[in-house]
């Protein structure tokens, strides 16, 4: 794609080398010229206006289909109640027991820990990708559009695919292993309580490295070349360029992959862990969501499953804020919080 | 309970969404669709999951039509889900103010019944409780009180083995513990595969060996014990023969019969590897056969009892009749409802539907069984010493509690009496927390016991 | 130095082929099985598990179209699927737009709800989302589906959307509004088509949330005649057995929209942007 060089991105734009940026630029400055000092005042409200305007309709269906039914949670939380007989007023004692439920806390760890090292391989692996196929290779966006494959596939058929590539008796690993003389690596990866966890973090890791990758590709693509170029007859080698000139510019886009990583760390998991193990062996492979689930459908504990929905509410939100401002720091005018 | 929370949704709603509350909050509840029986327009409604037997629902159309023509009521069912998802389906149908008149359903009978949301049967039935086995009408009954009637397979658990491969090795099917250990070594020895396998990724599977294992070491008790821990009388952690049933079930490990492949195995990958021949025996249910013999006509499957772990005892094995149709406590049309669920487990009726899936043991008397080579063994050798399964009187916590107990005291994970403590945690934190009751019939006021008995029983027209 | 450097690129350029192959072959396999269940036999399925099918059963997929009633189904998925990203893109990008870009009071609050929304498990809610939808009559109705699917995914676009937003210089909109814009029109011409790379990325994760969603459908929609693909796979599996040619043919082909759906979007991830550039 011989277009590759020209195309306009946040990336590119904050490092000023797009065309279009510079256009309006130029554009913006001869307008100035022409009125200088439109009245200030009904220009802000003009812009709170707006404001209002644009978060209104998204603020009204997140209110009804996201913040009533979290109260409804916190209401049915403080009760016991089998989805079937009537409510029994019990106060905070669902929170006592969500303390005391070592599973729970267990799961918890499970889900961090999950998080955290898909997040770094995720991005790790993706970014390491685009860096590879951001060169001019034949095939290059093929390649491309094949990373993304299995973002589609229905997790039925992942549980299915992987139960089996980890099968310890036909599966296609200890196989593989066998073949090139490491038989002696094979383990129970899905029976081992101390390895399944972690064999389910590679589906995930599988499942979306190519995305991330993806997206790293478009911001590496903007990264502009004449900034390399000037990087390289200032003597930088490949490695410096990378890290003095390539990542600080890459910096919006690692944000966005990391915070989506992160995020589907905690809350996207259910269905995954659910085809693989089902949080077994021994609770081992147990993520929040799997035991709220169980919690709350299977025990029809829906009380004490809501609570755990509130604590893991409450945890989450402290990570994400924690999270975005760490991230975010140093984003000089534009810091929200 | 409906009402409570319908409140408090609208309370909550009207905050943000007072212009958009129309009308359809104040509906009224549940009558609306129930006809009267001697209205125009009588029909019933019912809620089940899913029927993936190719003809299934075809066949109940086909019954629905007859029985409209008998007794003018339209029958209309909604299949929805999966069938663990019917006290949700319920709910929410209850919720939606859809009408539901009769549940398909299975294990969920217990707790549905226990939450006031089915019909007391037992008058009902009487009048034509012939029609079924008296084991699969005690599979649904609790406290003297028939909750549901049973239209199913009735299964049971068995050991498959490879038929070919055992000939070949000259092995005799295995009748002692023992003899099992001489054979699995002969197997390993010579064709260097697992002797046996088990779908133990799915931790509701596990529990079919401790009920095998229990019945031996309780002396053939293990049903009267079982209700004993759950009304306090016998705590698990202390129970001797539970503890020596998991220290039998351990055997297994430690003997190489099975091994940790188990554990990371499901259910299509274990037929995967019996029928690849890397497995030469697995103990399941008889609900594998149907895909066995549908992946490979020509494969040679025997099956045996659960070896005898426990001299003197009788080789029991767990079962039930699989799925049963109950009343649901909000029908306006009892007496139709009866009747309709006489109407289906007429023989013929019940021919149309239950043949669909070429049931190997039916439970409803005068419907023919499948034609499956093992059918004969299973009726006559293994359904007399067939037991309730546990986990159809365990509450749902202690099976959980106890899928996972059974795996790690078989590879060592934990100690017999250190899993069989945390069952009893379970029970005891059910206890605490949600007020469980083994016989909560009990304990039911003359109001509970009102809102689910008919007012008046109604005479059935009892068909051939 | 010449040699060595040739030496390095040959090596270089085979560990960088040897690792797409690898790329190649992980993404591209499970695809490739997923079409080989599908045509296989119950036996070959499990007793041929990694090979090519060994005689193709085309009629796997008039089994499963008919069996699970697909025709319907694929319809309502791809209404319910295009109905949330409609609904969801423009308001999410737009509500992004405000937080990161325009001042107002009450935008710091409004950040934070958003940001808390990610962390709430959707599951587990689900009971009281339908009553909200109950009490507004939005129960086994599409549009009710639709707006609850989109309600969900605001939070995780809009953080998104807005981390984008705060990537791009201020000078973008100043310039627009000081020509004459209000923020909104400076944002429809000259903010939006940068935004394709987050609209894209928007669109493909929440259509393929959309399209495989299971638990809320399955409370919501209370009829045979509206229910969704993901809802239809039921008919695959019994209590006991599933039925996993049928289902592979099944998923096959729902899995084909949404690689459709990814050729488009990667489009807009690299090309579309051109467009834009050249545009504004």
């Amino acid at each position: 794609m011989n277009s590759d060089r020209v195309v306009s991105s946040p990336v590119q734009a904050a490092a000023g080398g797009d065309r279009s940026v510079e256009q309006t630029r130029v554009r913006a400055a001869r307008v100035r010229g022409m009125h200088p000092g439109r009245p200030h005042l009904s220009a802000h409200g003009q812009v709170v206006l707006s404001a209002y305007i644009a978060v209104l309709p998204a603020l009204a269906l997140f209110a009804l289909f996201v913040i009533i039914p979290v109260f409804e949670g916190l209401w049915v939380s403080l009760h016991r109640w089998d989805g079937l007989s009537p409510m029994v007023w019990t106060g905070l004692d669902n929170y006592g027991y969500v303390l005391n439920d070592g599973i729970f806390w267990e799961a918890m760890w499970h889900t961090i820990l999950f998080a955290i090292v898909t997040t770094v391989a995720k991005n790790a692996l993706g970014l390491g990708l685009a860096v590879l196929l951001n060169r001019p290779l034949r095939g290059r966006s093929f390649f491309r559009t094949v990373a993304f494959m299995p973002v589609t596939l229905a997790f039925v058929m992942i549980g299915i695919l992987w139960s089996w590539v980890y099968n310890p008796i036909f599966g296609i690993l200890d196989g593989a292993l066998d073949a090139v003389g490491l038989g002696s690596l094979a383990q129970g990866w899905l029976s081992d309580p101390n390895i399944a966890l972690f064999s389910i973090m590679v589906v995930d890791i599988w499942k979306w490295t190519g995305f991330h990758m993806v997206v790293y590709l478009a911001g590496l693509q903007q990264v502009p070349t004449d900034v390399l170029e000037a990087a390289s007859v200032d003597g930088a080698s490949g490695r410096q360029r990378f890290w003095f000139v390539t990542l600080p510019l890459l910096r919006p886009v690692i944000i966005f992959n990391v915070l989506l990583s992160i995020v589907g760390g905690f809350t996207t998991t259910y269905d995954l862990v659910y085809v693989m193990t089902g949080g077994g062996p021994f609770h081992s492979t147990e993520v929040a969501l799997t035991w709220i689930v169980s919690t709350t459908m299977r025990f029809l504990n829906v009380g004490e499953g809501s609570a755990m929905s509130v604590v893991l509410l409450v945890i989450v939100g402290a990570i994400g804020l924690v999270e975005m401002f760490l991230m975010t720091r140093g984003n000089s005018e534009d810091e929200v919080g | 309970m409906v009402n409570l929370r319908s409140a408090t949704g609208l309370l909550t709603a009207a905050v943000l969404v007072a212009a958009c509350s129309s009308s359809s909050t104040s509906a009224p509840p549940a009558a609306s669709g129930s006809g009267q029986a001697n209205g125009g327009a009588c029909s019933l409604q019912i809620l089940g999951p899913t029927r993936t037997q190719s003809g299934e629902q075809a066949a109940y159309e086909a019954v629905f039509a007859a029985f409209k023509q008998e007794f003018g009521c339209t029958v209309t069912a909604t299949w929805q889900g999966q069938w663990s998802d019917i006290p949700q389906e319920l709910d929410a149908a209850r919720l939606a103010n859809q009408p539901v008149d009769i549940v398909y359903d299975s294990t969920f009978n217990t707790t549905l019944a226990e939450s006031g949301s089915l019909m007391d049967l037992t008058q009902v039935v009487s009048q034509f409780k012939d029609r079924f086995p008296a084991s699969a009408l005690a599979d649904y009954t609790l406290g003297d009180h028939v909750w549901a009637i049973p239209f199913s397979d009735i299964s049971t658990t068995f050991v498959y083995y490879n038929k070919t491969m055992f000939q070949e090795l000259g092995l005799d099917v295995p009748k002692t513990y023992q003899d099992l250990v001489s054979v699995a070594e002969k197997i390993k020895s010579t064709k260097g595969i697992d002797p046996m396998i088990h779908r133990g990724k799915e931790p509701g599977y596990w529990p079919i060996w401790f009920m095998a294992a229990y019945a031996q070491t309780t002396g053939n008790q293990s049903i009267a014990d079982t209700e004993d821990f759950l009304s306090g009388k016998r705590p698990i952690d202390s129970d001797q023969q539970a503890a020596q049933t998991l220290e039998e079930i351990s055997q297994f490990y430690k003997d190489g019969i099975l091994g940790q492949d188990s554990l990371a195995t499901d259910g299509p990958g274990m037929e995967a590897a019996f029928l690849q021949q890397k497995a030469a025996m697995f103990f399941d249910g008889s609900w594998d056969l149907p895909d066995l013999r549908n992946a490979n006509p020509s494969f040679e499957v025997g099956a045996f009892a659960f070896p005898q772990v426990q001299s003197g005892a009788t080789q029991q094995s767990a079962g039930a009749a699989d799925n049963g149709w109950a009343i649901s406590s909000s029908t306006k049309n009892f007496a139709m409802a009866a009747q309709f669920l006489e109407f289906l487990t007429r023989p013929d009726n019940a021919t149309k539907i239950l043949s669909t899936f070429d049931p190997l043991d039916p439970s409803v008397v005068g419907v023919a069984s499948g034609d499956d080579p093992l059918a004969q063994q299973i009726t006559s050798d293994f359904r007399p010493n067939t037991i309730e399964y546990l986990d159809w009187i365990w509450p749902t916590e202690v099976t959980d509690a106890m899928s996972q107990a059974i795996p790690a005291a078989l590879t060592g994970a934990q100690t017999p009496q250190a899993a069989l403590a945390s069952v009893q945690q379970a029970y005891q934190t059910l206890v605490s927390q949600k007020q469980y009751v083994f016989d909560w019939w009990t304990g039911w006021t003359s109001d509970q016991w009102a809102k689910v008995t008919p007012s008046q029983v109604p005479q059935l027209t009892i068909g051939q | 130095m010449g040699a060595r450097s040739t030496v390095g690129r040959i090596l270089g350029s085979g560990v960088t082929y040897f690792i797409l192959a690898t790329v190649f072959l992980v993404t591209v396999y499970p695809l490739f099985w997923m079409f080989s269940g599908s045509l296989k036999s119950t036996g070959d399925f499990y007793g041929n598990v990694w090979g090519p099918p060994t005689t193709p059963q085309f009629v796997n997929y008039a089994d499963a179209w008919t069996i699970g009633s697909l025709g319907g189904k694929i319809v309502n998925s791809v209404l319910i699927t295009a109905g949330t990203l409609i609904v969801t893109v423009p308001l999410a990008t737009l509500a992004a737009y405000a937080i990161a870009r325009l001042r107002f009071p009450g935008r710091r609050f409004l950040f934070y709800l958003f940001l808390l929304g990610i962390a709430v498990p959707q599951g587990v809610t689900a009971i009281p989302i339908f009553t909200v939808a109950l009490n507004l009559g939005l129960v086994n109705t599409r549009l009710g589906l639709v707006l609850v699917l989109a309600a969900q995914a605001l939070a995780m676009e809009i953080f998104l959307m807005q981390s984008f937003f705060r990537s791009l210089p201020r000078e973008l909109e100043e310039a627009a509004m000081v020509d004459g814009c209000t923020p909104l029109g400076a944002f429809m011409r000259v903010i939006a088509p940068l935004t394709k790379p987050g609209i894209a990325t928007q669109v493909v994760i929440v259509g393929v949330g959309a399209w495989n969603e299971y638990f809320l459908t399955s409370l919501l929609i209370r009829s045979q005649d509206l229910q969704t693909l993901p809802v239809g796979l039921v008919y695959f599996s019994g209590r006991y057995s599933t039925n996993y040619p049928d289902l592979f043919a099944a998923l096959s082909i729902g899995a084909l929209p949404m690689l459709i759906l990814f050729v488009l979007a990667q489009r807009q991830f690299i090309s579309g942007l051109t467009a834009g550039a050249v545009k504004a």
